[in-house]
């Protein structure tokens, strides 16, 4: 059984965003925010988002300055990053045009700390970097850059879709139970767990998978409250 | 969901599955088996023979073994040799990993006297 991938609603809407800025009207800005707490699977959405368009992924630094950052890009597109700042946005510029990369900044919320260099020149070179390309640029963050982002009214206004990832909901976890499980899962036991987990992913995807495998052992024909017995589930540790 | 004619870009799936793996490692750098498989659409049995490959030539850490018995029981692996986009893939004569990030051989190490490798592969 190859193992498949949860279409939360959270992955939903970024997958739908992600599609909005690739159609978007000519001379519409294609800048999307991904934000959201951990533990919500914003890290699952990024990597699969990474794999669906072959973007250029790099994670900001707290040491980042304009040309560090200029450097970690053109690294990651393979290439000796030598030159000027000018000569290496040029690479960066050419390799998202000629095969159609976008550009993907992890960890977005070392630019914006405070005291932070270069801040706002680094903003800048993303914000420049999308203009000169089209190619999407997506900034991912914690759950306060939102905050942050909208303090710079000129970025801001260039970002043309913002991502919240959320906590799940109930029909997240329905959504969750019938990827991992082939064993029909109770509504009833998925509405405990759902409960104990308070919408987080992981320890839903762990305790879900636990039943599965007794499930199977005992041969139960169902994930149920009976069968179950006391409703303690994992909600701790990995 | 159908795409506009003439859209100003166009989405360029990553093909091979190990590449995904690999996009996948880089990421969230400690890893069990069960959190690269469903994000990278890769197949077990492919991506065990790739963990076991990257182990042996050096590019992972055991972060915490195998716990046999327990849901969550895999092993816990650490990429501790990220050394770029292109994912590493093995020689044909079975020696190593080429790593094209620095145009570099990797040759599989000796199984460890204790046999540790063979037990947290396994």
């Amino acid at each position: 059984m190859k193992p498949k991938i949860a279409m939360v609603k959270n992955l939903q809407r970024l997958m739908e965003a992600y599609d909005a800025v690739e159609n978007r009207d000519p001379g519409a800005d294609g800048m999307v925010l991904l934000y959201g707490q951990t533990g919500v699977g914003k890290t699952t959405g990024l990597i699969h988002l990474l794999n669906q368009t072959d973007a250029i992924y790099v994670e900001a630094s707290p040491a980042w300055t304009l040309g560090s950052m200029y450097r970690a890009i053109v690294t990651e597109i393979g290439v000796d990053p030598r030159g000027t700042s000018a000569d290496l946005e040029r690479y960066i510029v050419d390799e998202m045009l000629t095969k159609n990369r976008p550009l993907f900044v992890d960890e977005l919320d070392y630019l914006l700390m405070p005291g932070a260099k270069d801040t706002l020149r680094m903003l800048e070179a993303l914000r420049s970097l999308h203009d000169k390309t089209r190619m999407p640029v997506v900034m991912v963050g914690m759950d306060k850059i939102e905050t942050k982002i909208k303090l710079r009214e000129q970025l801001a206004r260039r970002v043309f879709q913002w991502v919240k990832f959320v906590d799940l909901d109930l029909e997240d976890a329905r959504i969750l139970a019938d990827t991992l499980s082939d064993i029909p899962v109770e509504e009833r036991w998925l509405e405990a767990l759902f409960a104990a987990c308070k919408g987080r992913i992981a320890y839903l995807a762990l305790n879900l998978k636990s039943a599965r495998r007794r499930a199977k052992s005992g041969r139960w024909d169902a994930i149920t409250m009976e069968r179950w017995g006391a409703p303690t589930f994992i909600v701790g540790g990995r | 969901m159908s795409r506009n004619v003439g859209s100003i870009t166009r989405k360029r799936a990553v093909t091979d599955a190990r590449q995904r793996a690999w996009n996948a490692m880089r990421i969230l750098k400690t890893f069990t088996l069960a959190d690269v498989g469903p994000v990278a659409d890769i197949g077990e049995r492919n991506l065990r023979t790739y963990l076991n490959a990257l182990y042996r030539s050096g590019y992972l850490a055991v972060e915490r073994p195998k716990r046999n018995g327990h849901v969550n029981g895999h092993v816990v692996w650490r990429l501790t040799r990220n050394s770029g986009a292109k994912r590493p893939h093995p020689l044909r004569d079975g020696s190593g990993l080429y790593d094209p990030n620095r145009d570099q051989v990797y040759p599989y190490r000796e199984e460890a006297p204790d046999g540790t490798l063979a037990e947290n592969v396994a």
